[in-house]
């Protein structure tokens, strides 16, 4: 029953977030809207992170974003997440901000997906 | 899940802050078949729900890195109050924790099932889940008791302390190559009671020698035994960095072992590496005096201290013993591996004998088997058991094909 309009390679991976409802759609909608407002407040951390300067902020946002992401299948977000968090984690602030930007449309990515499944 | 308990049955608290990563790891386990599952955001609130004794915790999922208190703190709560439950720690992905994480657990008596990366998965939290075992009769007492110094002097007296005996052997072979000597209480009320309620307390009166001729004396009459019914297999003993500076340590315990009708080349004695590393001339000179009287030497805990090459060329050992937290499991964990790869490379070139200790799967063991260690220990082998138990075991013992 695949939404037609649904690109090949859709942020969140369906299955993933399926089995970790138990195939019930109901707690499968809790778990997302759950997701998209945790999301939403990483997001608001890293960007102020950013804004202060605070390595150490912007990269705990990107290790809770990581985590979060990882569990829904959302590969392609964790990955964008890793990067951050390795920059952050080295100390690279150059490094972060280069990879804010593939953060920044992986996440973007995500709330189309998140908007569709709602 | 085959002697452990069923999923079902166990009680999990999940300890996470970020809330869609709780609830995710909440769905997972329900997943896995939980039924009792209890969430807290934090370290504190944890705590609060651990107070309800009719619904005593088995398992604690905890995030390390919690903002406030974090994972290390929160163990360090759950130890002091004394609560028998295993944990599983996410987010330990500084690699060097791994072993410090582990040895703070066992030194507050939580069973630390592994730490697992994030995104967990469902088959890497249940291989986790799967090591769970219940505590076994009176030590699943919610309060770990803690015992008075009138207490075990009374239980030095009355002899209550003896050994409980686990096998090693060689890997190569399967062949028994010995058995460690661990110390138990056997208290008339509390049950079998294990090292950390009674050997700080005695480190600290400095009576740990009472109980270091108590437990060799029942080990060299043990192993007397064992060879005599046909076992070709030395004993191990701990001992303690106090008793090594007392100056008559060493004719003390050759005199002991002989009495048993023991030789001493069949009896090694370990030292943790932390007093390998403590530059007291007593211990040394006790340390050669035992060499030279034909015991074998092991260093022990190996990887745990600070220890440096020049410790190992100063004492002559004849054995190293390589911490657990670097055998369970080292086929997942990288930094494990390289450091048991290193140790057992260093062993061969120093011409000691390498011991693992921890091995509790098949896959430690094949591990184990492919680097060349020489020999095991663990629950996959064996758990500690009475000497009786230990001559039929090693009788029915045959090495994992």
């Amino acid at each position: 029953m695949s939404d037609p309009s649904e690109s090949s390679g859709t942020a969140i991976d369906r299955t993933a977030l399926a089995e970790l409802a138990g195939n019930d759609r109901a707690t499968e909608r809790r778990l997302l809207e759950v997701f998209r407002q945790t999301l939403a407040a990483d997001v608001a951390l890293f960007k102020a992170s950013l804004g202060n300067h605070d390595i150490a902020a912007a990269t705990r946002a990107a290790h809770r974003m990581k985590g979060a992401s990882g569990l829904i299948g959302a590969t392609a977000l964790a990955a964008a997440c890793a990067v951050i968090e390795g920059a952050g984690n080295a100390g690279d602030w150059s490094g972060i901000s280069a990879g804010e930007p593939a953060l920044l449309r992986e996440i973007e990515c995500v709330d189309v997906c998140l908007s569709r499944l709602a | 899940m085959t002697h452990a308990m069923r999923i079902a049955d166990v009680r999990f608290l999940v300890v996470e802050d970020h809330e869609f990563q709780r609830l995710a790891l909440a769905r997972m386990l329900a997943g896995l078949g939980a039924q009792h599952i209890v969430e807290a955001s934090d370290g504190r609130a944890a705590l609060g729900l651990m107070q309800a004794p009719a619904q005593p915790i088995d398992i604690i999922i905890s995030d390390l890195d919690m903002p406030g208190m974090d994972g290390m703190e929160f163990m360090r709560h759950v130890g002091e109050a004394g609560a028998t439950v295993s944990m599983i720690l996410s987010s330990v992905h500084d690699r060097a924790l791994i072993a410090s994480v582990a040895t703070m657990a066992e030194a507050y008596g939580i069973r630390l099932l592994g730490t697992i990366e994030k995104p967990i998965t469902p088959s890497g939290l249940a291989a986790l889940i799967a090591r769970h075992q219940p505590y076994a009769g009176p030590q699943s007492k919610p309060a770990r008791k803690t015992f008075s110094e009138a207490d075990i002097t009374a239980a030095l007296a009355a002899r209550l302390f003896e050994p409980l005996f686990q096998p090693k052997v060689e890997v190569a072979t399967g062949r028994l190559a010995g058995a460690e000597a661990l110390a138990r209480w056997y208290h008339p009320e509390q049950g079998i009671v294990g090292p950390y309620a009674f050997i700080p307390a005695l480190e600290a009166n400095r009576r740990i020698d009472e109980l270091t001729w108590i437990i060799l004396e029942h080990a060299a009459a043990a192993c007397r035994e064992w060879r005599e019914r046909g076992l070709e297999c030395s004993v191990s003993v701990n001992l303690s960095l106090r008793s090594l500076s007392n100056v008559g340590f060493a004719d003390r315990v050759t005199a002991l072992v002989r009495e048993q009708c023991l030789e001493p080349r069949h009896v090694v004695l370990e030292v943790t590496e932390t007093i390998a590393m403590t530059d007291i001339a007593h211990a040394l000179e006790n340390l050669a005096r035992l060499r030279i009287k034909g015991f074998g030497l092991s260093i022990d805990d190996y990887g745990t201290g600070y220890s440096s090459m020049q410790q190992l060329a100063r004492i002559a050992f004849t054995e190293v013993k390589i911490d657990q937290s670097f055998v369970t499991n080292a086929d997942e964990k990288e930094s494990c591996r390289v450091i048991l790869e290193s140790s057992l490379d260093m062993a061969r070139k120093l011409g000691l004998k390498a011991v693992a200790e921890g091995v509790e799967s098949r896959a430690d063991w094949e591990l184990l088997k492919k680097l060349g260690c020489d020999v095991a220990q663990g629950y996959f082998i064996a758990r500690p058991m009475r000497t009786a138990e230990f001559v039929a075991w090693a009788r029915d013992w045959a090495a994992p094909q």
